[in-house]
Formats: C-alpha cells, sequence, structure tokens
C-alpha cells in the first residue's frame, strides 16, 4: 500500500558540510575569487585568529579543497593557500544546491 | 556575515592599497617637485638631488613594504581579469605621460594671451584629474581623485605664473604645501594600518604547526 505522504527525501542533494561551516564558507570564498594568498592574508581577510584559521585550513587541506605550500621568506616560515580543482569543483556545487534550497521558497 | 563573492574580491584587492605607502609616495614626490623647482629658481645647481631623493623613497618604501607591510597584511595573487586591468592602466598611463611631456615642450617658454594661458594652464589640471582619475576607477581607491586636483592646481599656477610673470621661487611652494597635504594623509593611512594590523608574535613561532 502506498503511504500518504512523498517517500522522497525533500532535499534531493547533500549540502557540502565542509563548506557550510560559516568560517569554512569565508575562507573557500575568499580563495575562489582570487589566485593564492598567504595565512597572514586569509587571516586579515576572514577576522579568524590563527587558532581558528590553523584548524579550518587543515580541515580543508585534508578533504583536499586546498593546496597548502610551506617555505621560508626573509628566514621566517612562510604559508601559501590555494584552491584545488576539487575545492573550485565542490564550491560551485555547493553554490548550485544551496540555491536550489531556497528555489522555492516564496518571497 | 556576506557571501558576495564580488565584495570579498574588492575588499581584498583594496587591502594591498591600505597601506598609506601610495600616498606617502605621491606626497613626496609633489614635495620634491617643489623642492627642486625652487632650488632651480634660485640658480642652485644640485644635479643629482632630485633623482638621489627618488632613489632613497623608492628604496625606502620597497624596504618598508617587505619588512613592514607584508609581515602584517599578508600577500594574495589575484586572477587575471585584475592583472589585465593594471597593465592597461599602466599603459594608459604611459600614453598620457608622453602626450603631456611633448604637449609641455610645444608650449614651453611660449607667451600668450591670457586667454590661452588659462587654457594651457587648464590643460594641466584635466590632465592631472585624468592621470589619478583612471587609477581611481581601476583600482577603487578615490582619494586619488583629490591628488589629481592637488597635483593638478599645484602644476597648473606654476604654468600660469611662470608664462603670465615669469618664473618665480615662491611659485614652488604650492608644490611643496600641496605634497605635504598628501604626505599627512599617507602617514595618518600608515598609522592607522598598523594599529589596525598588529604583527601577531605567535604566528612566527607556530605557522609551521598547521597540518
Amino acid at each position: 500500500m502506498k503511504p500518504p505522504y512523498n517517500e522522497e527525501p525533500i532535499i534531493q542533494f547533500e549540502i557540502d558540510r565542509i563548506i557550510h561551516e560559516p568560517s569554512r564558507l569565508l575562507i573557500m570564498a575568499l580563495l575562489y575569487v582570487i589566485e593564492s594568498a598567504d595565512f597572514m592574508f586569509i587571516m586579515r581577510q576572514t577576522k579568524l585568529t590563527f587558532g581558528n584559521l590553523s584548524s579550518h585550513i587543515s580541515t580543508l587541506e585534508t578533504a583536499n579543497y586546498v593546496e597548502v605550500e610551506k617555505d621560508f621568506l626573509n628566514k621566517k616560515p612562510h604559508t601559501t593557500i590555494k584552491l584545488t580543482n576539487t575545492g573550485r569543483e565542490a564550491f560551485q556545487l555547493y553554490q548550485k544546491n544551496i540555491k536550489q534550497v531556497f528555489a522555492n521558497i516564496p518571497d | 556575515m556576506s557571501v558576495d563573492l564580488k565584495q570579498i574580491e574588492k575588499n581584498a584587492w583594496l587591502a594591498s592599497f591600505q597601506d598609506g605607502l601610495l600616498d606617502l609616495v605621491l606626497g613626496t614626490v609633489l614635495t620634491i617637485v617643489g623642492i627642486s623647482g625652487f632650488f632651480d629658481s634660485i640658480n642652485l645647481q644640485i644635479d643629482l638631488f632630485t633623482p638621489l631623493l627618488f632613489i632613497a623613497i623608492i628604496g625606502t618604501v620597497f624596504l618598508v613594504k617587505r619588512y613592514v607591510v607584508l609581515p602584517r597584511a599578508g600577500k594574495a595573487t589575484f586572477k587575471r581579469p585584475r592583472i589585465v586591468m593594471m597593465i592597461v592602466m599602466v599603459s594608459i598611463q604611459v600614453i598620457l605621460l608622453l602626450t603631456q611631456f611633448i604637449m609641455f615642450a610645444i608650449s614651453h617658454n611660449q607667451k600668450g594671451s591670457a586667454a590661452q594661458l588659462l587654457n594651457s594652464s587648464m590643460m594641466w589640471l584635466v590632465y592631472c584629474v585624468l592621470f589619478f582619475g583612471i587609477p581611481a576607477l581601476i583600482i577603487g581607491l578615490p582619494r586619488l581623485f583629490v591628488y589629481g586636483i592637488l597635483y593638478g592646481v599645484a602644476f597648473s599656477f606654476n604654468e600660469f605664473m611662470a608664462k603670465a610673470i615669469g618664473i618665480g621661487s615662491y611659485h614652488y611652494l604650492i608644490f611643496v604645501i600641496f605634497g605635504l597635504i598628501i604626505v599627512t594623509i599617507g602617514i595618518i593611512v600608515f598609522i592607522r594600518f598598523l594599529k589596525m594590523n598588529p604583527y601577531p608574535s605567535e604566528l612566527v613561532t607556530n605557522e609551521t604547526s598547521i597540518q
């Protein structure tokens, strides 16, 4: 017997929870619109603390969304972060999905 | 929180110009033009003064950018459209500069009617506003318009006075005054930048901890 309600899930796609976290969304958005940035630049732009940013970058790196390059600048450690192709595609998909979530809600 | 991508990109781009160094360079250049013009007008020949000062300024700005600004503000590379826009902007400025040099060479030392004098000095004003107005629009820094007007007024005043009554040493005072106004703005912006971007000491020791 067919149930009186629609069995299909209401949201038929997955929202990427790695990107969905507000701080990571901001980091991803920033890296999406520029080519690359160092740790300090991202910290200034997102206004995140050192520890917070470090932890979020690690999460994004584990998901292969960002590429972290370490070198030395003026004898000090310098970290450059860049969005990977996977990260770029994931961000585009996230944009598309999040638009769809609100597409059918009347104003 | 806003995820306006255009605004995020614009903020990131403008962050590179919020250290006041551009203002300091522009202000110092105008001041040096005034000082060297003054020395010239009193027949004091110090040939190496202007080029040496320019080299000193460029060197100082380079060092301050590298050792003071970048460690505090960080660095980013931008996408191709931004780079192309900067190349277009610099090309337009070079063309404007060459045009003005040619016009200046043609009209230099020519005496004319009051209307002609006014026209040639007004040309300086228009030229300077254009020269600074284009980067003001492209970079997105409205205060460059103000600098264009200050440069324009200084040069057009000097041009008008030089052609109307001949070069007098006090004419160059306007360059120094306007230059120092721009330098003051630059110092204010630079101090604000230092206050808003303190160097986090933890970064030196902890940055390697990013996994």
